[in-house]
């Protein structure tokens, strides 16, 4: 299982992408909900799985952490 | 609007037939439809010009019904169809999510489950919280005053309901006592309800019959069992401190200070619930 978990960590980092259509701009980590630009952030999920999870807000982020916790983890 | 027209038409002819038809119907109770509605929302109460919407659905079968936004239901269709014993994968990850809608509300009520009882479902992260309260708690004025939505008849009546006073329009060519949200007990399909101050409004977007069956009933899942006031508290203290939950289930997420400080602001500013009491 941990031979997994790194496998999946290492070879597998997930990057969640979020469905709005992304601007070529340099962005700040302040990200405001009106932007429509992405920024991504290390999550490491409750079985091990880790990679970046990316949004064009915070809440975002955090919507797709909580799919990928099931997708990855829930069964 | 022109697929709104026709599957009105479909359901609501003026042949007598087909009226006859569909009241016998639903007097079996063995049409099944899929209500959507447009919510338009002010999500922080000091400030009107924010407003959004999101598509809500409506599922109505037999005496019961399940409503959410088009997010959740899609979302948590998504995942659980997702076929278990595929291989996992980024590309399958991501291709599940661009079908998910965005959503706010992360919500599920179930009317008629258990019978005369309203449920209302929601998760804060990993944890599935529900509570059980009585389907029949709204007291309706119905009003004498009627005019006409798309193809149909509807007729205004009015209600308080936690904290707010609301104008609905109904229609009694749906002879489905139901709604969007918790609302329901009028003779006829909710069509549109909105409060007095425009915070929350649901218009009728589009009604269909399903053709394949479908059940309504709730995930069995390890729910917490709890009250709305309790689950009130608990969602205000998510609020307060939204990475708590995620990192008391041993997820981590490097957010940085001011990602931090950005979410809990985001979060708080949504302070205007549909339920205000």
């Amino acid at each position: 299982m941990k031979n997994i978990s790194k496998i999946l960590g290492i070879g597998i980092s997930f990057i969640l992408l979020s469905f709005t259509p992304l601007v070529n701009e340099k962005t700040s980590s302040v990200v405001l909900d009106e932007a429509l630009v992405s920024t991504c952030v290390p999550v490491t999920l409750s079985c091990g799985v880790s990679g970046d999870a990316c949004g064009v807000s915070t809440e975002q982020i955090i919507t797709q952490v909580e799919y990928a916790e099931e997708y990855w983890c829930g069964d | 609007m022109k697929i709104l027209n026709l599957l009105i038409l479909l359901v609501i002819s003026n042949n007598v037939f087909a009226q006859k038809t569909l009241i016998s119907d639903l007097e079996k109770n063995s049409i099944q439809y899929k209500v959507v509605y447009l919510l338009t929302y002010q999500p922080n109460k000091s400030n009107p010009n924010n407003l959004q919407t999101e598509e809500m659905y409506l599922y109505l079968d037999e005496g019961m019904s399940k409503f959410g936004s088009a997010g959740k239901i899609v979302g948590d269709s998504i995942m659980a169809n997702r076929g278990k014993d595929k291989k996992k994968s980024r590309s399958d990850f991501l291709r599940l999510m661009a079908k998910i809608p965005d959503t706010k509300f992360n919500y599920l009520i179930y009317k008629g489950i258990p019978k005369t009882k309203m449920t209302f479902s929601q998760n804060i992260f990993k944890d599935d919280f529900k509570y059980e309260t009585s389907k029949d708690q709204f007291e309706w004025e119905i009003h004498s005053e009627t005019k006409k939505f798309e193809n149909l008849n509807i007729q205004r009546a009015t209600t308080e309901f936690a904290g707010r006073y609301y104008t609905a329009w109904f229609t009694s060519e749906i002879p489905v006592s139901d709604g969007p949200y918790k609302f329901n007990g009028l003779p006829g399909l909710i069509v549109k309800i909105r409060d007095d101050k425009g915070h929350y409004s649901f218009e009728l977007k589009e009604i269909k019959i399903l053709k394949n069956p479908f059940t309504i009933n709730i995930p069995t899942k390890d729910y917490i069992e709890t009250n709305r006031e309790k689950l009130g508290q608990l969602i205000q203290e998510d609020k307060e401190n939204p990475m708590r939950a995620m990192e008391s289930a041993g997820v981590s997420i490097e957010f940085s200070k001011q990602q931090k400080r950005d979410l809990r602001t985001s979060k708080m500013k949504r302070n205007n619930p549909i339920e205000l009491e």
